[in-house]
C-alpha cells in the first residue's frame, strides 16, 4: 500500500513537471497578445 | 469581506481544522505527522530540487538582462530606505526563530554528527555550522524572494492586484481553468497564511514563556503564563494595525533588528571574539564551497537515523519556508516597489544570508565554546531547545538585561509577523487593495489571535509544527507555477 501511494505521488510530480514545461513552451494568446491582435489593421 | 465566497471557504476550512484541534489535539497531530511523513518520504527529492531550482533561477534572473527591469514605472522610487526594507523583510521572514535557534541548532547538529561517528571531531563544528547556514541561508530566501518577485512584478509592472492568483490570470487570460486554478491558489494561500501565522503565534508564545520563566525563575504550571503573554501580545499588535504600514512596521522591525544586532555584538565582544571570527570564516568557507551541491543532497544510501534527521531538519525547514512564502512573499513585494529585479534579488538573497552567517557563527560558536568549557550542558537542545539561548546568556555578564532584551526582540518579531500577515490577508479579502481599511485589518488581527489561542490551548509545539507543514505542502507546486508565469511574462516583455 505504501509503495502504491509513493508511486502515485511521484507520478503526480512527473505530470506536474510535464504540465509546467508544456504551459511554458505553449504559444498561448494572453491579454497582451490579444491587445496586439485587436490593434492590428484588418 | 464575509460576502466573498473565497473568504467564507477559507475561513470555514481554517475553522474546521481549529475545531478539530480543540476537540482532539492528539488525533489532529497524529494525522498531520503521519501525512507529513508520507509526503516527505515520497517528495523529499522534489522539495530539495524545487528549493535548488528556485535559487538557481534567482541567481540567473539577477545576472541576466531581465535584472535591469524595474518593479514599477520608470519614475518610481523605493518607498523605504534600504535598511528599513531589509529590516522589515528579515523581521517578517525569520525574526523570532533566529533568537531561539541561534545556539540551539548548531549544537543540535554537532551532537548528531558526533553520535554518528563518521566525521572527525574537529570537523563536527564547521559541518554543524554549515548545515545551519544551509537551512537559514540562500535556499530559504530564494523561496521567499522568487514568490515576492512574482507578486511584485505583476503588481507594479503589470498593474495586477497583489494576489497569488493574479499572475495566472494575466499570463493565461481569463479562461475558466485559469480562474479555477487562481481561485484554488488564493484559497490555499489564505489557509496556509492563517494556519502558519496562528502556529507562529503559538510557538512564539511558548518561546517567550520559556524566556520569562528563566528571567523571573518561575515554575510553569498550566497555561496561565502562556495565556498572559498571549493577551499582552494581542494588545501589542492592535496599535500597529491601526496606523499606516510604513510607520508601524518600519518602526517595529527596525527596533527588533537593532536589539538583535546589539545582542549579537554584545556576545561577540564579551565572548571569545577570535574564536567566533574563526568559526564564522570557517563556516562561511564551507558554505560558499558546498551550498549548491548540498541543495541536491537527499541522503539516499545512509543509515535510517540520518534519513530521519534529514526529514526532521532540512525537509521540515524547506516546508516551513514554503508555508511562510505566500505571506512573506506578498509582504516583501508590497515594500519593494521601485527597485530593479537585480537589486531586489541581490538584497533579498545576500543581506539576510550574511546576517544569518554572523548570527549563527557567533551564537553557535558561543554554544560550542560553553559546551567545551562545561558551562552549558549541550543536551539541553534535546530536552528543552527553546531555553538554550537563555541558558547561554545566563552564563554571561549582564544576563538579566540580555535575557530581557531577547524577550522584547522576540515579542516585537512576533508582533511584526502578525501585523504583516493581517495586512496580507486584508489585501486578499479586499480583492487586492494595497491599503486595506483598518477595520478589515483589525478583523484579521482578531481572527489570527483566535486561531493562535486554539493552538496554544493544544499545548503541543510539535503538533503545531506538523499542522503548519501539512498546510504548506501545496506550495511546492504553487510557487513553481508562479515562477513559470513570471518567466513566460518576462520572455513576452523582452520580445515585444
Amino acid at each position: 500500500m505504501e509503495n502504491v501511494v509513493d508511486t502515485l505521488m511521484n507520478i503526480l510530480i512527473f505530470v506536474f513537471i510535464g504540465l509546467m514545461i508544456w504551459l511554458y513552451a505553449k504559444k498561448d494568446p494572453g491579454p497582451d497578445d490579444r491587445q496586439e491582435e485587436s490593434n492590428r489593421p484588418e | 469581506m464575509f460576502r466573498n465566497p473565497l473568504m467564507v471557504t477559507a475561513l470555514s476550512l481554517t475553522a474546521a481544522v481549529s475545531i478539530w484541534g480543540l476537540m482532539d489535539a492528539q488525533a489532529l497531530a497524529a494525522f498531520a505527522a503521519r501525512t507529513v511523513s508520507v509526503i516527505l518520504r515520497s517528495r523529499g527529492w522534489f522539495i530539495m530540487l524545487t528549493a535548488s531550482a528556485l535559487l538557481i533561477i534567482s541567481i540567473w534572473l539577477a545576472l541576466s538582462r531581465f535584472g535591469q527591469i524595474k518593479l514599477g514605472r520608470p519614475e518610481d522610487e523605493p518607498e523605504f530606505s534600504t535598511f528599513s526594507w531589509l529590516a522589515m523583510m528579515f523581521a517578517a521572514g525569520m525574526g523570532v526563530g533566529l533568537l531561539f535557534y541561534g545556539a540551539a541548532e548548531p549544537i543540535s547538529h554537532f551532537l548528531f554528527i558526533q553520535s554518528q561517528g563518521d566525521i572527525p571531531v574537529h570537523r563536527a563544528g564547521p559541518t554543524a555550522l554549515f548545515l545551519t547556514y544551509f537551512h537559514w541561508g540562500l535556499h530559504a530566501w530564494a523561496i521567499y524572494g522568487l514568490t515576492a518577485l512574482v507578486i511584485a512584478y505583476f503588481t507594479f509592472r503589470r498593474q495586477a492586484p497583489p494576489l497569488v492568483s493574479a499572475p495566472v490570470k494575466i499570463v493565461f487570460g481569463d479562461k475558466p481553468w485559469a480562474r479555477t486554478v487562481g481561485w484554488l491558489m488564493d484559497l490555499l494561500a489564505i489557509y496556509a497564511i492563517a494556519i502558519g501565522l496562528a502556529g507562529s503565534i503559538a510557538l512564539g508564545v511558548f518561546q517567550v514563556e520559556d524566556g520569562v520563566a528563566t528571567l523571573f525563575d518561575i515554575q510553569r504550571t498550566g497555561l496561565g503564563l502562556g495565556l498572559s503573554i498571549f493577551v499582552v501580545l494581542c494588545l501589542a499588535y492592535i496599535l500597529p494595525l491601526m496606523v499606516d504600514l510604513s510607520k508601524g512596521m518600519a518602526a517595529l522591525s527596525n527596533t527588533a533588528i537593532l536589539i538583535a544586532i546589539s545582542l549579537m555584538v554584545f556576545v561577540l565582544l564579551v565572548g571569545p571574539t577570535h574564536l567566533f571570527m574563526q568559526n564564522i570564516v570557517e563556516g562561511f568557507g564551507e558554505y560558499v564551497t558546498n551550498v549548491l551541491p548540498h541543495g541536491f543532497r537527499s541522503y539516499t544510501f545512509f543509515q535510517e537515523s540520518v534519513g530521519q534527521w534529514f526529514s526532521a531538519w532540512t525537509l521540515n525547514y524547506m516546508l516551513w519556508w514554503l508555508a511562510w512564502a505566500p505571506f512573506v512573499g506578498v509582504f516583501i513585494a508590497r515594500i519593494s516597489r521601485g527597485r530593479t529585479i537585480r537589486e531586489f534579488i541581490l538584497g533579498v538573497l545576500l543581506a539576510p544570508t550574511t546576517f544569518s552567517i554572523f548570527w549563527f557563527g557567533i551564537f553557535g560558536g558561543m554554544g560550542f565554546y560553553q559546551g567545551a568549557a562545561n558551562q552549558l550542558d549541550p543536551t539541553v537542545v534535546q530536552t528543552d531547545i527553546n531555553r538554550t539561548t537563555f541558558l547561554l546568556l545566563e552564563t554571561m555578564p549582564l544576563s538579566k538585561m540580555t535575557i530581557a532584551a531577547t524577550i522584547v526582540a522576540a515579542f516585537l518579531f512576533i508582533v511584526t509577523s502578525v501585523v504583516s500577515a493581517a495586512y496580507v490577508l486584508s489585501m486578499f479579502s479586499t480583492g487586492g487593495d494595497q491599503d486595506p481599511p483598518v477595520k478589515v485589518k483589525l478583523t484579521w488581527g482578531v481572527i489570527l489571535g483566535a486561531l493562535g489561542l486554539v493552538m496554544i490551548l493544544s499545548g503541543s509545539a510539535d503538533a503545531v509544527r506538523q499542522i503548519i507543514a501539512l498546510s504548506a505542502n501545496p506550495f511546492v507546486f504553487i510557487i513553481l507555477f508562479l515562477v513559470m508565469c513570471l518567466l513566460k511574462a518576462l520572455k513576452r516583455e523582452k520580445s515585444v
